[in-house]
């Protein structure tokens, strides 16, 4: 069973930002995060009846725009895949689009830095990479991030501390990279 | 110490960035899409449920004409039998 109309739209207003914002950090691309927005809303309409309230309402949320955004990662990997063994014709220019850093979220005077950062966060395995996400940029508590991705708190903490670990080195590995194309 | 500095840089980019707002348009656009999948969905419902009938209708046609055949060759092969392998 659906939700009604007044409802759905009151849901929509409450949540849209998060799920939004959240679809934004994952893929980093206006339009991507636009249909995953339109996906996330799509599932809540059609199985909020199903929720069973064992977590709150934005827990579920989170969860469901997390494994969307997943999911949609997975998706355009095995389509990049397809393209670069498979044919090349009129998709060509979609292999090249296919990664567009495009997050209206971040400074204009931070934007270089910022694809650098995100493009290392994207090289994280899913697991540390969403909890990088939740907690650096959506700042969530620890124990609010183990409720979402159903894990230890322990947990939660050492995958946070290897995400940073993880990042900082790739970060000065790129180092000497960015001092060779100043020079 | 360089690198130190620059890796800061770069770990701290992401300060100060704002949460944005869905385009206006986006929640017609699911509220179409939800009403769309609806109407979708019966049609598709319909489409299944006559192919069913027809597959299965087929099949039943198909196993009696060849119940049939069965039986008329199962016929002449014993009549064939009986002529040809008489002992008296």
């Amino acid at each position: 069973m659906a939700l009604d109309n007044k409802d759905f739209e009151k849901l929509y207003n409450q949540y849209s930002i998060l799920v939004y914002n959240l679809a934004l950090n994952y893929l980093q691309n206006i339009e991507d995060a636009e249909e995953i927005t339109q996906d996330v809303f799509i599932q809540i309409n059609n199985s909020l009846s199903k929720f069973q309230e064992k977590s709150s309402l934005k827990t579920w949320i989170y969860r469901i725009t997390i494994n969307k955004c997943l999911d949609y990662i997975k998706h355009k990997n095995s389509q990049k895949r397809f393209f670069i063994f498979g044919k090349k014709s009129q998709n060509e220019f979609e292999i090249n689009t296919i990664s567009n850093f495009e997050h209206p979220g971040i400074l204009l005077e931070n934007k270089e830095k910022a694809k650098i950062l995100f493009d290392i966060i994207n090289e994280l395995g899913e697991n540390q990479k969403t909890v990088f996400l939740l907690s650096k940029l959506d700042g969530l508590s620890n124990p609010e991030i183990a409720e979402i991705m159903n894990l230890s708190i322990s947990s939660v903490e050492s995958l946070v501390f290897r995400a940073k670990s993880t990042l900082k080195e790739k970060i000065s590995n790129k180092f000497e990279e960015y001092r060779k194309k100043l020079n | 110490m360089k690198t130190e500095n620059w890796t800061t840089e770069i770990m701290e980019s992401t300060t100060g960035m704002m949460k944005m707002i869905p385009n206006k348009l986006l929640f017609d656009k699911i509220q179409n899409k939800i009403n769309l999948e609806t109407k979708v969905s019966n049609k598709w419902i319909f489409v299944a449920a006559a192919t069913f009938a027809l597959l299965i209708s087929i099949n039943i046609k198909l196993l009696k004409s060849n119940l049939v055949k069965t039986n008329t060759q199962s016929e002449t092969v014993i009549s064939t039998i009986s002529n040809t392998n008489q002992l008296y």
